[in-house]
């Protein structure tokens, strides 16, 4: 280990010879690895942020819907485009089946919505109560519809908290106020508590709902597009979503409808995401490559600086090994330090960007980052360390600088 | 003139000095503009790549859809094809009465399971009409196709795509006059097409289809609705008249935001932009190699100043001002850069022409400017900091150094 020092005090020492040059050199990797670790962060706060929606929804939600969403790949659009749609009696023997703590059957529709400060278009869900704790939805102001209202068909309206603020300027302006509906006016009776989600996008908070039975002008034929069951626990998931299965098969065939559950639309996205990340980050490996070739460039430099001392140090004693080991090391430490630094670098950007999306560095990022580091300083590094290591001694004590 | 070709010299002899640093320092900028020039390539490729599947599956259609397919920002919008409504056979005859258009071609889309020669698939049944053939220029490879008598008599024939028609038959002339059975019912193969590639682009797969009289699939459309409505309009001057008179034809019987009437080219430039914001952003990570390429020169520069300090201090003495010494260190820069540039440029101008075989990628003029000034203002920027420290120099210190 006293040797170790040695070699590594000899590096420093060559290091504050020439400040602006260690700098410099270890620049490069310092922007390669910043990147690098940047792109992992923001894919890792992407990642959370899309499950944190899905969880937020709550757990156990299982799906059932018209037409097969997941069967050829997500890009099968014609779920939306079968006629099979469900209706009373469907939800009816949902209900039945047991382990499920809430039924809800929806009908979405998606159109502009007017209200006093401003207009813009959403996704309408029209569904019954239950949808309320079934989507773990809590009230901020006012009141969510009841069953009184939806067995009367009432036109009330209970806003998410992003649309009540685009359109009415404050959720405590939204309240009693008329929005307009495809023409229609709703009573705004209740402004729900924002789940979060960081403006990424439409997200949870962006929805309106509305009493199914009020939605019947949108919806003449009174289908429903969707059931939303939650199942009472993880654990039996799997096996209700087989009983909900079942239990349609009876009026349906196997094509006309899918049964899901969070999990595996969160899975596709997940291998989706993956694919995509990876791509980002061998492209920001590149800039890697080039640091490397920088290092290796400055590092020849170097050897033909200081043949002489190379030549002095061989006549002392030193083995081919100890020159070699000399260079790499040297040639390991800037990548080092210069991943290092990247690394922290990236870290603060990380804590900026906290504040608007869940971005965070993991240990594998560390771990990557310390290690592809070092990788490119050996690598980079051992050919000048080689060719300094070859010199001959002679020659090397007789060169003039 | 006579100047740039003095300074331009003694770069070059200063490369020759120095071979193998000249390699290394040019290699940086080499990777990074090629690793640009690729990407930017693939972009372009891509967008053509979109833009063929399109045309090859008809030009000049008008499209009329349930719900806001594109929002009013130009991109999708959410909730689009789920509009509460669809469209009936009274609309398809309401529409067939418009001026202007060579074919109308309603459409219902459903996922089926086939069974047949012993295996089943799911696949996709496409109902319409016989129209659809001409209209997407769905050329037959072996058989027939079903025509609008077959319509009529909603006789149970079905057209399948090539893929679909692999899958069961595991070959084409196998498929050929056997049976499917969807749903228990059964129906004869009279035709396959020929395959159009692409789909999982934006565009359905066409090649995946089992395509049905739309008659004949009412048994799986008990409520003979229809998906979309698409019209092919007799050339491309007359699209905007076409789609007014679809959407006012609507509007009788449909309140505006329950339906979207939407030429193809406005669905084909919605994908391209999404596209093309993807590319650019991975156009930029490339660029940072690039920064790291110039970092690699400015510290090669700094290192060959300090070792021709002696010439410096020479070149001063015999009439050489601070200028013409900046000039000198910020061309050579330059140079290195530029030439890095450049090779790059011709390597992914070689892998391009490899690669064309698969993939319509290609490099525009644009690109070449793009990586030739790049790479220039490159030289310049990392440069002129060591160019500087150059001129700076003091004639009498710098001739005087050991």
């Amino acid at each position: 280990m006293q040797y170790f020092f040695f070699i590594v005090q000899s590096a420093f020492e060559d290091f504050r010879r020439n400040k602006l040059r260690t700098l410099l050199t270890s620049l490069g990797i310092l922007i390669g690895i910043s990147s690098v670790v940047l792109l992992i962060s923001l894919g890792l706060g992407l990642r959370k942020y899309i499950d944190d929606q899905f969880q937020s929804l709550g757990a156990n939600l299982i799906m059932v819907s018209p037409g097969k969403i997941l069967a050829g790949g997500l890009t099968s659009g014609s779920a939306f485009m079968s006629t099979g749609q469900f209706d009373e009696k469907d939800v009816e023997a949902v209900k039945k089946i047991k382990n499920l703590t809430a039924v809800v059957p929806m009908f979405v529709t998606f159109s502009e919505v007017k209200g006093i400060s401003g207009a813009d278009s959403y996704e309408i869900i029209a569904a019954t109560p239950e949808v309320f704790p079934l989507m773990n939805f809590e009230i901020d102001t006012g009141r969510l519809f009841d069953r009184s209202d939806a067995d009367r068909g009432n036109k009330v309206i209970v806003l998410g908290s992003k649309p009540a603020e685009k359109l009415f300027g404050t959720k405590n302006n939204a309240l009693g106020k008329i929005a307009k509906v495809k023409d229609q006016g709703y009573k705004v009776i209740g402004i729900l508590e924002s789940k979060g989600g960081g403006g990424f996008g439409p997200g949870i908070d962006d929805h309106l709902f509305i009493p199914f039975k009020s939605a019947y002008s949108f919806n003449p034929s009174k289908k429903f597009w969707g059931i939303y069951a939650k199942a009472a626990d993880e654990a039996i998931l799997a096996q209700t979503k087989e009983e909900i299965k079942k239990s349609l098969l009876k009026r349906y065939h196997d094509d006309d409808f899918s049964v899901n559950d969070q999990m595996e639309f969160l899975t596709v996205f997940d291998t989706i995401f993956n694919m995509i990340n990876m791509v980002l980050i061998a492209i920001a490996a590149i800039s890697l490559v080039v640091g490397g070739i920088g290092i290796m460039n400055i590092m020849y430099v170097s050897v033909v600086e200081r043949v002489k001392e190379i030549g002095v140090r061989r006549s002392f004693g030193a083995r081919k090994s100890d020159i070699l080991s000399l260079f790499l090391i040297e040639a390991i430490i800037l990548s080092l330090a210069g991943g290092l630094l990247g690394l922290s670098l990236s870290y603060l950007v990380v804590l900026l960007l906290q504040k608007f999306f869940p971005a965070y560095i993991n240990l594998q990022a560390v771990l990557l980052s310390m290690g592809v580091s070092s990788v490119i300083g050996i690598v980079f590094g051992v050919f000048p360390a080689r060719s300094a290591a070859n010199l001959s001694p002679v020659e090397a004590i007789r060169s003039e600088q | 003139m006579q100047y740039f070709l003095f300074i331009f010299k003694s770069s070059i002899e200063d490369f020759k000095r120095n071979k193998a640093r000249t390699v290394l320092t040019s290699l940086g900028i080499l990777i990074g503009v090629s690793s640009v020039v690729l990407l930017l390539a693939f972009g372009l490729g891509l967008k053509q790549y979109i833009k063929d599947q399109f045309e090859s599956l008809g030009t000049n259609l008008v499209i009329a859809t349930p719900g806001k397919l594109l929002s009013s920002q130009g991109g999708f919008s959410r909730g689009g094809g789920i509009g509460g409504i669809n469209f009936e056979e009274k609309d398809v005859q309401l529409l067939r009465k418009m001026k202007n258009i060579t074919y109308i071609v309603p459409a219902f889309m459903k996922t089926i399971t086939i069974s047949g020669n012993g295996n089943s698939q799911i696949g996709t049944l496409y109902a319409t009409t016989a129209d659809i053939f001409p209209m997407r220029n769905l050329d037959l490879e072996i058989g027939i196709y079903f025509d609008k008598s077959d319509v009529e008599k909603r006789s149970k024939k079905v057209v399948l795509g090539p893929k679909i028609a692999e899958k069961i038959f595991f070959s084409k002339e196998d498929a050929l006059g056997k049976t499917i059975k969807i749903e228990n019912q059964g129906f004869t193969v009279v035709g396959i097409l020929k395959s159009k590639g692409g789909g999982g682009f934006g565009g359905p797969d066409f090649d995946s289809f089992v395509y049905m009289p739309y008659k004949t699939a009412f048994t799986f459309n008990p409520e003979k609705k229809f998906y979309a409505i698409s019209v092919k309009a007799e050339n491309d001057k007359v699209i905007p008249f076409v789609k007014e008179e679809m959407k006012n034809l609507l509007l009788q019987f449909y309140k505006e935001d329950d339906f979207s009437v939407i030429e193809q080219t406005e669905i084909l430039n919605a994908i391209s932009s999404i596209f093309a914001i993807i590319n650019a952003i991975l156009v930029a990570i490339a660029a940072i190699s690039l920064v790291v390429g110039g970092i690699g020169i400015m510290n090669i520069m700094y290192v060959s100043v300090i070792e021709r300090v002696r010439e410096i201090g020479i070149r001063r003495s015999f009439g050489a001002t601070g200028k013409d010494v900046l000039l000198q260190f910020l061309c050579e820069a330059i140079l290195l850069s530029f030439l890095g540039g450049l090779i790059g440029l011709v390597a992914s101008i070689i892998i391009v022409a490899v690669i064309r075989r698969f993939f319509p990628a290609y490099i525009d003029s644009a690109t070449v400017v793009i990586a030739l000034g790049v790479s220039s203002v490159i030289g310049i920027i990392f440069g002129v900091f060591p160019a500087k420290r150059a001129a700076d120099l003091s004639p009498i210190e710098a001739i005087r150094y050991e």
